[in-house]
């Protein structure tokens, strides 16, 4: 008799894969993978994910509703002191601050585990489409850093000409995230990296009252480069390639590599959001459309190996 | 006979494995495996009705994918796809009579 799996519930490490752990403590994934069970940790890392963003949510929800019940014991602990000549219920705001504090060290600690959303909605499902190209006998190679925009990527942070607000900060942050290589069944090697540059703004500005606002806006600017290294020297049919490339946001690129002509797509994305980070991700069909084309332009593939 | 299953998206091709049986439908040689839904993987992604077949799922996917992307014609201006593919990755391929489609071919 089998044991019923363990539902997937809470954040705690202990219910991951060694790897998937590691990955989540690193927030980074690297080495050389079979498919199946690159996809499983990705699985487990993705799981991990969705669940920490909903902690994270509930645990901010707690602490602007706990400080805002601190502010409204003022009055409440006023209310009872009228009505019972005792300050005893004033002993409601230390009580009410200290649990917002505590919610709030969660929030930052929560916070700090988040991974970047790409893997999951957009690498994983590629590489699951892929799978029935990818060669069984060779691995994946990853490099993948999940950490997001962290200080550390920080390349600029200045104020910039502030338009119509009263003064606006702008950080960026360059964020290679990505590179997998994939091992297909005809001997070609398809490489694909994820760039990031991420763009904060902190806006101060003027609220509709007159009153001084702030607010942070985020602008994530991604770029998909995907490459075809085949085995052997191969003809491409480099105009065919050009003409279903979409002019605005892609390019295409033949690349010299160890005497070998490679060819190269890139595609580019642009998401936005207020407060955090954006969630959203480039569709990982358009990924695996970048591999299509480009193995599609092959005059002359090579043969499937096994 | 082996099965004339397509398998794969950029690098399309044949299953390979001994044919057990032919599609209801369109009458494609197929494999033990390919055969276990009664029709060909292409045959139940063009109706739809693929369930939980993974392998009619991977050929719902793939008519997607060569939709999208230019397949058909433009698949061929790179002298990739053979005709018989071409024909076989357009809407209402199943109809194709077994002598269309040679995955073989080169």
């Amino acid at each position: 008799m089998t044991e019923a799996a363990k539902p997937y519930h809470k954040t705690s490490l202990e219910q991951f894969s060694a790897e998937a752990q590691a990955a989540i403590r690193d927030r980074a994934l690297t080495g050389n993978w079979e498919l199946k069970r690159l996809v499983k940790v990705l699985g487990e890392l993705a799981h991990f994910d969705e669940v920490n963003e909903k902690a994270t949510k509930k645990a901010l929800g707690w602490t602007i509703g706990l400080f805002v019940g601190a502010f409204l014991g003022i009055f409440a602990g006023a209310f009872i002191a009228a009505g019972t000549d005792s300050s005893l219920g004033f002993l409601i705001i230390p009580v009410l601050l200290v649990l917002a504090i505590m919610r709030l060290l969660k929030y930052k600690k929560l916070k700090k585990q988040d991974l970047i959303n790409d893997f999951r909605t957009c690498l994983r499902p590629a590489l699951k489409d892929l799978a029935n190209d990818l060669d069984p006998e060779q691995k994946i190679k990853v490099n993948m850093d999940l950490s997001g925009p962290v200080e550390k990527k920080r390349i600029s942070k200045g104020e910039i000409p502030p338009g119509r607000y009263i003064k606006v900060t702008e950080s960026i942050y360059e964020d290679p995230w990505c590179e997998v290589r994939l091992p297909l069944v005809d001997g070609t090697t398809a490489v694909i990296q994820f760039d990031v540059v991420w763009h904060e703004l902190e806006v101060k500005k003027h609220g509709r009252r007159g009153k001084t606002k702030f607010k942070t806006k985020w602008r994530k600017e991604c770029t998909a480069r995907a490459t075809l290294l085949p085995p052997a020297s191969i003809t491409w049919n480099e105009s065919s390639l050009r003409d279903r490339a979409d002019a605005r946001l892609e390019k295409v690129k033949m690349v010299e590599k160890d005497g070998i002509t490679c060819a190269r797509m890139e595609r580019y994305w642009a998401f936005k959001n207020t407060g955090d980070v954006p969630s959203d991700a480039p569709p990982a069909r358009e990924v695996v459309g970048l591999l299509l084309r480009l193995h599609s332009a092959m005059v002359a593939p090579p043969e499937v190996r096994s | 006979m082996s099965c004339m299953a397509s398998s794969g998206l950029l690098v399309l091709r044949g299953c390979g494995q001994p044919a057990v049986g032919a599609c209801s439908n369109c009458g494609k040689a197929l494999c033990m495996m390919h055969l276990a839904g009664g029709t060909c993987p292409d045959c139940m992604a063009t109706s739809g009705q693929w369930g939980d077949n993974e392998a009619a799922r991977e050929a719902a996917s793939r008519n997607d994918y060569y939709n999208t992307y230019g397949g058909g014609g433009e698949f061929g201006s790179a002298n990739y796809f053979t005709s018989g593919q071409q024909r076989s990755m357009r809407p209402g391929a199943a109809n194709h009579t077994e002598d269309d489609y040679d995955p073989f071919e080169t």
